[in-house]
């Protein structure tokens, strides 16, 4: 039996005689029906006018003549810049295409770029979410960057005081963007008075909102500490040639009753592989790879004692320029004892002999 | 035979038909244009004319506004310039007739600037404006010399290698529009046998001949070691250079006969079936990659798309199963990533790249496998 939709694209698509392929246009998808509404749900919160990427595509006629980039990038994995194998685990805001998705987009990319109707399907959400309220403080960066005219991307770091005079803890740490366009990613660690940093509490991509600890958790943040933000800056070529200015924020949203202490738990990958004995039973809640060089793929598990392999994240391709924190869908549970993997493969010796990591934000149970 | 690819693909346009698309620029086309069966109306670029789209907007080559056209299609012999409506056999040769498109327009016979999408009279002249038509980026893959046909990757370029009789390796050039270039324009070198050294990464030829011109120029030729098909197929990597100082793109032939003489005629697919019951759509699947396997390993690259496209389909009918699956997850991830490999294939097919076809083809095995294993199919 045949499913008419089915064999409705097929006339289309497939097995085409040779008489529709040779059609200028061949594609049933059209841009305002079809493919808009992949673009606002997986790309808007970059590709949109003022975003961090060169060129929105939120509209037709920008849109159009990048198809053959668009096919490509998206036949490379490369972009959305997601790259946790789903097979390993599942993970919230994931902006990996579907099937149906990465179809639509190369063969309307390959066929015409018809535009459409505008107004053809309803319009979805294409921004980042605005948190729920206001953060309870909110640091400016205490001075602006400036990436001069003449250099392409910078790495910046700042030390935010919090002037707190007693601990916190906190249900997310916040960070905004003074140039969207410019602000590729952050890393944000606290610094208790008197320390060095360790693992960063929390990270932004370009894209992200602000992320919220799952209830009856937070990062501590004790009293007299500081914040230091470590920004990448890098300019689209629209901004080549041109000075920019910066001046970032950062939102603390505080806990209002118990919770337990999220800390970093940092997995190091020399040559290849790393591995860290737990001492204590931990509930995983998120993972931020490090990657400091294209790897081909990048492993965690954990072996627990009874010689269970439990899996936490694959990573495919991951591209350092997009440091992520793959947020759990549930968290996962290890006993003390386990002992946490970290692998990391690649066809470049150097690439593989790089400090790639693995941080585990965890709760100590 | 084939539909393809390179309406979209142009990064670069060059060669003379650039020249004699030039003046169309100047010829703006205006009105709303009364289309007679079987015509579409289109918008397209005056200088890049396979940049197409279905609105108005800017050529995505070059930034001009997009004008719009007239284009229909007609039937062609692969080897004789005629155009009929109808498909059917060539009245020179009786060779199957294979479908291009063109282009319709109306100029005048005085003013050549003139050029209009209705009939009428010129204004300037007043004369009658008479019906002409031109060669749209042909879209076409068919070997017109009984041989196999690829893609360059400039996507302007294309060539047909031959294996006419033992020891003899003919490359044939074409452009966009199926027109026949001149070999002497080219460079090229055929390689029999190479090395890859995994340290360093690098092919090094161990056997290679220089391919030269013919005396009429309508071919490069390479005379090879005669009793080529002792055992097995015979393998040809041809590395063509098609602009001075230019790379020389690689294409891999594989002949397990001598080329006949004759120009192959396109074949329409047969329609696809999907089954009804998700296990059959997975199997059938899995028959897909089994021809794509098959095709890969004698060496028909620019068929394996037709396996690879139907596998993606299938593919696509049995995403709507995904929740009900065993294991969901593993099986999206396959189906997606037998998509993006089928786009793949198809690509390399057209390219006659063996490596990145064998590529495309370990994912595409793997998402097959993928898909197999969540039906508890046996391969």
């Amino acid at each position: 039996m045949k499913r008419p939709f089915i064999a409705a694209a097929l006339a289309l698509a497939v097995a085409p005689s040779t008489l529709e392929a040779h059609k200028p246009t061949k594609t049933r998808f059209t841009y305002h029906r079809d493919v808009l509404p992949i673009f606002e749900s997986r790309c808007g919160s970059c590709h949109r006018e003022g975003g961090v990427a060169p060129m929105s595509l939120l509209g037709y006629k920008d849109t159009f003549p990048w198809a053959v980039s668009i096919k490509n990038q998206v036949l490379a994995l490369s972009m959305p810049p997601w790259f946790a194998d789903e097979r390993y685990g599942a993970f919230r805001h994931s902006s990996s295409l579907t099937a149906t998705e990465v179809n639509t987009l190369v063969d309307w990319c390959l066929g015409g770029t018809p535009e459409g109707v505008p107004g053809d399907a309803a319009t979805r959400r294409t921004g980042v979410e605005s948190p729920e309220g206001e953060p309870d403080v909110a640091l400016e960066l205490p001075e602006t960057f400036v990436l001069e005219a003449d250099r392409a991307e910078a790495r910046h770091d700042a030390r935010l005081e919090t002037g707190l005079r007693r601990d916190r803890l906190l249900r997310a740490i916040e960070f905004r963007p003074g140039r969207p366009n410019a602000v590729r990613s952050a890393l944000l660690f606290v610094v208790p008075k008197g320390s060095k940093p360790g693992a960063p509490a929390a990270s932004w991509v370009a894209g992200e909102g602000v992320e919220f600890w799952p209830d009856g958790r937070g990062v501590r943040l004790p009293a007299g500490a500081s914040l230091l933000v470590r920004i990448h800056y890098k300019k689209t070529w629209l901004d080549e040639g041109k000075e920019i200015r910066d001046r970032s924020a950062v939102g603390l949203y505080f806990s209002k009753g118990k919770a337990k202490s999220i800390e970093g738990i940092v997995v190091e990958a020399r040559g290849g592989e790393g591995v860290y004995p737990l001492s204590q039973a931990v509930e995983v809640l998120s993972l931020l790879p490090k990657v400091e060089a294209p790897l081909d793929a990048l492993l965690a598990e954990a072996a627990l004692p009874d010689g269970t392999l439990v899996p936490l994240i694959r990573l495919r391709g991951p591209d350092p320029a997009w440091p992520r924190t793959y947020r759990l869908e549930e968290p996962i549970s290890l006993p003390k004892g386990s002992r946490l993997r970290l692998t990391v493969t690649s066809q470049d010796e150097a690439s593989l002999q790089a400090a790639h990591s693995l941080v585990l934000n965890v709760a100590r149970n | 035979m084939r539909r393809v690819a390179c309406l979209r693909y142009h990064t670069r346009v060059m060669g003379t038909a650039w020249l004699a698309f030039a003046w169309m620029g100047a010829a703006v086309v205006s009105g709303t244009a009364q289309l007679q069966a079987g015509e579409e109306l289109i918008w397209t670029c005056p200088v890049h004319r396979e940049e197409t789209a279905t609105a108005e907007g800017l050529c995505a080559q070059c930034g001009r506004p997009l004008v719009r056209a007239r284009v229909t299609v007609v039937w062609s012999c692969p080897l004789h310039a005629i155009a009929v409506a109808e498909p059917g056999e060539c009245r020179v040769c009786g060779r199957d007739l294979y479908p291009v498109s063109q282009e319709v327009f109306f100029v005048c016979p005085m003013h050549s600037e003139v050029r209009e999408l209705e009939p009428g009279s010129c204004r300037l002249c007043r004369m009658a404006l008479v019906s002409s038509t031109s060669a749209r980026p042909h879209q076409d893959h068919n070997a017109k010399h009984g041989g196999i046909f690829f893609m360059a990757p400039d996507a302007w370029h294309h060539l047909e290698g031959t294996y006419p009789e033992d020891g003899a390796f003919r490359v044939h050039l074409y452009d966009n529009f199926s027109q026949p270039l001149s070999a002497k324009a080219f460079k090229g070198r055929v390689v029999l046998k190479e090395t890859f050294d995994p340290v360093s990464r690098e092919t090094r030829e161990l056997l290679a001949y220089p391919l030269f011109p013919s005396r009429d120029g309508s071919y490069l030729e390479a005379r090879l070691p005669s009793g080529s098909f002792p055992i097995g197929p015979l393998e040809i990597a041809a590395k063509i250079q098609f602009e001075k100082d230019g790379p020389f793109d690689r294409f891999d032939f594989v002949f397990a006969t001598l080329s006949a003489a004759s120009a192959t005629a396109p074949q329409a697919a047969a329609e696809l079936v999907v089954p009804e019951e998700p296990k059959a759509v997975a199997a059938a699947i899995v028959e897909r990659a089994r021809r794509v396997n098959e095709l890969l390993a004698r060496g028909a690259f620019n068929e394996v798309y037709v396996p690879a496209l139907e596998a993606k389909d299938l593919a696509l009918a049995l995403e709507a199963h995904v929740s009900s699956a065993p294991d969901p997850a593993s099986l999206a991830w396959a189906l997606k990533e037998l998509v993006r490999a089928a786009w793949l294939l198809d690509d390399y097919g057209d390219l006659g790249n063996k490596e990145k076809l064998l590529l495309a083809y370990d994912r595409f095995d793997e998402a097959s496998k993928g898909i197999s294993s969540s039906y508890g199919i046996t391969r």
